[in-house]
């Protein structure tokens, strides 16, 4: 077990030094030269050109810009932000709870009423409720995310009035950054003295149509590796032993089928992480949420290249680190891995 | 007259012709029928775009600026699906953007695929260092998140089309790999293989020759299903203003325009948005079909 | 009488078509009677057992005159009360026991689950010792580590064991055991087979022993039933359908084994010529007849009744040894 751990932490080096090659070079491909960009006019007096060149670390060889950055960013620093002026590192941590929140919600969603429905679906197989089921994730992994989310709040926002447009909290509520989640930092004992719990229904108000968006795809897929993994379990010989006992429906489905099905949902979670970063990016454009991806986005239109660089980076180092845990708690669930 | 009831003898089951079996197998799959008659009709909309759309997708007419389409109070027959918010026709835009989807499709199915062959084969085939290469390269791509790094490519070389086909492209091709290598892996254990080598057949003639028409299954899948992504991502960059540039009536793009009208105009937010989810939907169906088509007949 | 089965047909709805998968089956069973049903595979033995544990799906439809189990109608029954039957008064063990296991619980908790579930009155001590107690019946050493274990840590023998124990946990007046020795190797086989005759005595079960293996039927059942295609072809006590078997089929399964009839030193073993029927396409008259070597135009057109005498019970035109 601790062999395979090493393994797996080992495989983790050159995949990060993979990513961040990949990372650095991407950018490094912008056409048009970067220090005019910055300078403009002012750059066509040679030593000023040349002072901004240094200065920006350009003048140094290509490799060399490389182990510079390689090593500043696994001491945590990614540069500065071209427009903010603010280290990259800062921006990022300042936005990343509210994705993180927003994500974390969405998963919730997605595997809460996931689950339960792929396992009703494979129990009921090919009833209408089956396919019903099966045809509304086929529909959900369908939909482009980005006009899912305009329609529910076309729905719920401008004709029903339900919830807010966009945003992450009311402008009303000033709510002092504890824990950078709005559902906790809601809820303090200072909040609740000043305005009651308005604000934190304010926030899950401001929160449920983006996590509803964000999570559809997830459900979907959820639902739909559950139901294949539970049907194939279904049909295994331990089921019929399970029967012979004289056990109830509900426990062999609940206890013993159950268990063996949800081994490889662990995974699927996990992949799922990839799927959450994509549709933060398009879901907070949509509802104008401050967090990372629509961070990344309005770098992206603002040539905001350090931003750029390192953002794609870190999204990309949590992917490869979450891919691990998930191989490492796929493990330690799966009882034919141990010992 | 006498009839002579003859009853033929039932010999063992003769198989069909492959195309026959697999339509057999295909058919009773309503929803995958539903998806090809889908995609039939994307393409030929694609194909007869100029004859079928009423106006030019980008002529501004000043005079019938957001009008609502056909099914509400103040919607005319003259434009069917309403115009936008410079008066273009919803409906000839949409059926141009159509043609492009497909064709953004199309040539990014067509790349990620020779490409995805290209470093599958040699990756299954060869194994070895040259697998642990090609598999890392895999990994890092698959790292990214597919928008991020279709963004990031894009990004760097300008928006537009043409660079958005090739974002999303690299992004597809890592799925392609997998399933090629795979299925490579698999086959050059086999017999077949090593009858080739005995008769002297170069490598690059027993890996397109021999092993490839094998691995063809997974392939055909996997490019119905990356058709699906491409015209997915296409979208996604298209609305975020990355993609093609307006005022190209790709959907995508259509949906960011549209944004600032949700509540005075829904239906410009509302139809291109369907016709991104039928021609996927379409695609999906038909892949999984596919897919359930193709499984059991390569079991037996 | 302990079980009684009559003209107990069940037929499967495919997709092609209604399936025939037993037909007129009878049989009866007395407290602590061994009955060893053998038949090549398809012939309906194991759905015969899945019946009367009442354990087919929904696709199947059951009809028969009488299955009667210690005095409880099976046909009638809720199916609540027949849950309560399944795993305490009827036993059941499989043909895989690595599969037949459930990979994610440890054994102990598989077997505490079954004294649960059938025996509440026993608190999770009492069941604490009986696991252990039924660990050390079933001759497994180290009981206490072994109910620690997972399924695929175990060998194929111990697992088998751990399944009989979890059967046997309730003192079930009735054991069928399902091919319990085919997946195991030969060496084991004859363990497994000796440590279920003496639980047998142990516990007063009878016992419904299935397998396609006559060498095991004829040292361990008091009666050995023959089925064929579905129905029962011939049924008489071991010893006097083994040296006097009367159907050509049971003629033919025992000269198939070598030893049982006199060959001529390395003359090759006799072999019945032919396959099963398909079900879904069943002959007319005697399902035997394409194979059987005595079949004449009444064997073809007219399917046999069971006669019963006083020694055997038998479905046949043409008796081995009578007069033709």
């Amino acid at each position: 077990m601790l062999r395979f751990i090493l393994g797996k932490l080992g495989d983790l080096v050159p995949t990060l030094i993979g990513i961040s090659i990949l990372s650095f070079v991407l950018v490094r491909f912008v056409p048009g030269d970067p220090v005019m960009l910055l300078l403009g006019e002012r750059g066509a007096d040679p030593a000023v050109y040349a002072q901004m060149k240094k200065d920006m670390g350009l003048d140094l060889p290509v490799w060399r810009q490389y182990i510079n950055f390689a090593t500043d960013a696994a001491q945590g620093d990614l540069g500065t932000s071209i427009i903010s002026k603010r280290p990259v590192v800062k921006e990022f941590f300042d936005r990343f709870p509210a994705t993180l929140e927003l994500g974390v919600v969405a998963l919730l969603f997605a595997i809460i009423i996931g689950i339960p429905l792929g396992i009703i679906a494979a129990v009921k197989r090919n009833s209408f409720y089956d396919y019903f089921l099966m045809g509304g994730s086929l529909l959900g992994y369908s939909m482009p995310i980005f006009w899912w989310g305009l329609v529910l709040i076309l729905i719920f926002s401008v004709q029903l009035g339900w919830t807010p447009v966009s945003g992450r909290m009311s402008v009303m509520f000033y709510i002092e950054p504890w824990t950078g989640f709005m559902l906790i930092d809601t809820l303090t004992s200072e909040v609740r003295e000043l305005d009651g719990l308005a604000p934190f229904w304010s926030a899950l108000s401001h929160l449920i149509l983006p996590a509803v968006a964000m999570g559809t795809i997830p459900l979907a897929v959820i639902a739909r590796m559950t139901r294949s993994s539970m049907l194939e379990v279904l049909g295994e010989d331990y089921i019929r032993t399970a029967k012979a006992k004289g056990l109830s429906r509900y426990r062999t489905v609940a206890v013993h089928a159950l268990r063996n099905a949800l081994i490889p949902i662990v995974t699927i979670v996990g992949l799922m992480f990839g799927s959450i970063i994509t549709g933060a990016i398009l879901t907070e454009t949509i509802f104008s949420w401050p967090g990372i991806g629509r961070w990344l986005v309005a770098s992206i239109n603002a040539r905001d290249y350090p931003v750029i660089q390192g953002g794609v980076l870190f999204i990309a180092t949590m992917i490869v680190i979450i891919n691990v845990l998930v191989d490492l708690a796929y493990a330690v669930v799966n009882p034919k891995m141990r010992g | 007259m006498s009839e002579v009831a003859m009853t033929p003898i039932q010999d063992e089951h003769v198989p069909d012709s492959f195309l026959r079996e697999f339509w057999n197998h295909f058919k009773p799959n309503k929803g995958a029928v539903v998806g090809l008659a889908l995609i039939i009709a994307f393409v030929i909309i694609a194909i007869l775009a100029p004859l079928l759309a009423p106006y030019d997708p980008t002529l501004l007419q000043d005079n019938a600026l957001r009008l609502p389409p056909i099914w509400a109070e103040a919607g005319t027959w003259s434009y069917p699906l309403g115009t936008d918010d410079v008066g273009r026709d919803i409906l000839s835009r949409l059926i141009h953007g159509a043609r492009i989807s497909m064709g953004i499709g199309f040539a990014v199915v067509i790349l990620s695929l020779s490409m995805g062959l290209f470093l599958g084969i040699f990756a299954g085939y060869y194994g070895g260092k040259v697998d642990r290469l090609i598999m890392r390269f895999i990994d890092i791509v698959m790292a990214f998140p597919s928008i991020l790094l279709a963004i990031t490519v894009v990004s760097v070389m300008g928006p537009g089309i043409s660079n958005a086909i090739i974002a999303v492209a690299i992004v597809a091709v890592p799925n392609f790999t997998r399933i090629v290598r795979a299925s490579v892996m698999a086959e050059r254990k086999k017999q077949y293989v090593m009858a080739s080598k005995t008769f002297g057949a170069s490598d690059l003639r027993i890996m397109f020759n021999e092993i490839l028409p094998n691995c063809l299954a997974p392939l055909i899948v996997q490019a119905t299903l990356g058709f699906s992504d491409g015209i997915l991502n296409a979208a996604a960059l298209g609305f975020l203003g990355l993609g093609a540039q307006p005022p190209t009536p790709e959907w995508g793009t259509m949906l960011a325009d549209s944004r600032p009208f949700i509540e005075s105009s829904p239906w410009m937010v509302t139809l291109p948005g369907l016709c991104i989810l039928f021609s996927v939907l379409g695609f999906n169906l038909f892949g999984d079909g596919l897919r359930d088509a193709l499984d059991p007949r390569l079991k037996k | 009488m302990l079980l009684e089965i009559e003209d107990l047909s069940i037929t499967f709805d495919t997709a092609k078509g209604p399936l025939s998968a037993t037909r007129q089956i009878s049989f009866s069973l007395e407290e602590g009677e061994t009955l060893g049903i053998v038949g090549e595979s398809g012939c309906g033995k194991s759905i015969t057992n899945l019946a009367i544990m009442g354990l087919l799906p929904d696709t199947a439809t059951i009809t028969a005159k009488k299955m009667i189990f210690d005095g409880v109608d099976l046909q009638t029954i809720k199916e609540n009360d027949f849950r309560k039957i399944r795993g305490a008064k009827i036993g059941m063990i499989f043909q895989d026991p690595m599969s037949a296991l459930n990979p994610s619980f440890t054994v102990g908790f598989q077997i505490d689950e079954t004294l649960k579930i059938h025996c509440p009155e026993m608190d999770k001590s009492a069941r604490g010792a009986r696991a252990l107690e039924l660990m050390h019946q079933v001759g497994i050493p180290a009981p206490a580590e072994r109910l620690k274990n997972y399924a695929h840590e175990l060998s194929g023998g111990m697992s088998q064991r751990v399944m009989i124990a979890m059967a046997i946990a309730c003192k079930p007046k009735l054991l069928i055991a399902d091919e319990p020795t085919t997946a195991l190797d030969v060496t084991i086989q004859a363990q497994i087979m000796k440590l279920l005759k003496d639980l047998q005595k142990e516990y007063q079960m009878a016992m419904i022993l299935v397998t396609h293996d006559l060498g095991v039927v004829a040292q361990n059942a008091d009666r050995i039933q023959v089925m064929y295609a579905g129905e029962i072809v011939e049924s008489a006590k071991s010893k006097v359908l083994l040296q006097d078997p009367k159907h050509p089929y049971t003629d033919g399964l025992l000269s198939s084994l070598p030893g049982k009839k006199a060959t001529a030193f390395r003359a090759p073993l006799p072999s019945i010529a032919g396959m099963v029927p398909d079900l879904r396409a069943r002959p007319n008259g005697c399902q035997f007849n394409p194979r059987c070597e005595f079949a004449d135009d009444k064997c073809k057109t007219t399917l046999p009744s069971l006669e019963h005498d006083q020694a055997r019970t038998l479905r046949c035109f043409h008796p081995v040894g009578a007069s033709v």
